[in-house]
């Protein structure tokens, strides 16, 4: 989920987690804090690459760390889809054309 | 943001990072970051008739619970950060302590370290037995033969190694001081003399003992032995202190950057 929100721009913490509640259209609450372990991590394996936001910003208040997906990054996204896309479309068959006869 | 707002938000991610076992420089990212992420929380739970304190207090819930936090951000740290962070913890002088006690103990656990590690290293090879050959006669040594040279050779190469790091880390104490508390200049010129005048009375002091040491051990001429020794002392600390200059001076600017978070007070109470 972290990797889709950055795929097309970097953005920092704060940012990615408006982007989740953005997608997610409601139905996604997150626990905030649990999302910079999640970022350390996807950076320690090289999925995410970070830097510190522009000393020049003209923006007041502390300095942000911005997150953009590697090359590495986009594959492990694409890899995923697929696999999420034949879990959703196999599910999707089975629960809305259950087989004929079968014990629910 | 009033300061009492931003106090109480850095408080609360000191509270969740100062526990954390990683090098200083992951936890200080770590700070910074969720201190900015909660800045942005307590901006969007701010409306323009909302009280900052309540603000403040929902950004904090925001982030979850301190505990579970701490927990999740251990668990993604390094091993490599694990070990950093043992020896930065055994390389700081605690607060309050003399730099000299400080040294010692440098000196004393540097000394021991080096002398364990070397005999250990070259006391391997004799468990299994090593081939010398004196002209056309080989023998074959074991540990039971050498240890005594071993050992002695361990027991002189003691003192140097203690005296060296001894000398070094109070040079280094001075340099970090100076750097790393932005001394005003009379305060600068009082710390280089002060360490200037101790590090002179150790190595006299440090001369004394060797001489007197080989002197027992049956040595003569103990003027020259103590310019010797003195001299010799001398060098290896200048070179030592050559050496770990730059290092300490990084190292010193980068403690102004965590100063500001070493000072919160965690048991602080009004704040949290």
């Amino acid at each position: 989920m972290v990797l889709s929100v950055l795929e097309h721009e970097e953005a920092h913490g704060f940012e990615v987690l408006r982007r989740l509640e953005q997608a997610g259209r409601g139905d996604v609450k997150l626990r905030e804090g649990s999302l910079y372990p999640a970022l350390y991590r996807l950076e320690k394996q090289g999925l995410v690459k970070a830097r510190w936001e522009d000393g020049e910003s003209a923006r007041r208040g502390p300095q942000r760390r911005l997150y953009r997906i590697t090359p590495k990054g986009c594959r492990l996204l694409q890899a995923g889809r697929k696999k999420w896309d034949v879990f959703a479309s196999v599910i999707g068959r089975t629960v809305t054309n259950p087989i004929p006869g079968a014990v629910t | 943001m009033n300061q009492k707002c931003e106090h109480q938000l850095k408080l609360h991610v000191e509270r969740i990072v100062r526990p954390i076992v990683a090098r200083e420089a992951d936890k200080l990212t770590m700070r910074q970051e969720l201190y900015a992420h909660l800045a942005a929380a307590f901006e969007q739970e701010m409306s323009p008739d909302s009280d900052e304190d309540a603000a403040a207090q929902r950004a904090i819930e925001r982030l979850g619970n301190l505990a579970t936090v701490r927990q999740e951000l251990q668990s993604v740290v390094s091993w490599q950060s694990r070990v950093d962070s043992y020896v930065e913890r055994f390389s700081r002088r605690p607060h309050g302590s003399s730099p000299v006690m400080h040294a010692a103990k440098m000196g004393l656990t540097l000394g021991v370290g080096v002398v364990v590690c070397l005999l250990v290293f070259f006391a391997v090879p004799y468990l299994f037995g090593v081939e010398k050959c004196d002209g056309q006669q080989c023998t074959i040594q074991t540990l039971g033969d050498v240890w005594p040279r071993m050992l002695g050779a361990g027991m002189r190469a003691f003192p140097f190694l203690f005296l060296a790091t001894f000398n070094t880390t109070l040079f280094a104490t001075a340099v970090w001081e100076v750097i790393a508390r932005r001394s005003s200049r009379s305060h600068t010129c009082w710390l280089v003399m002060r360490q200037s005048i101790t590090i002179l009375l150790a190595l006299c002091c440090q001369s004394a003992i060797l001489v007197a040491v080989s002197l027992i051990s049956g040595e003569v001429n103990a003027l020259k032995l103590f310019i010797d020794v003195l001299f010799w002392c001398g060098f290896f600390t200048t070179i030592a202190a050559i050496a770990v200059l730059p290092l300490v001076w990084l190292n010193a600017r980068k403690q102004r950057r965590y100063a500001e978070w070493m000072e919160l007070d965690l048991e602080d109470t009004v704040a949290g």
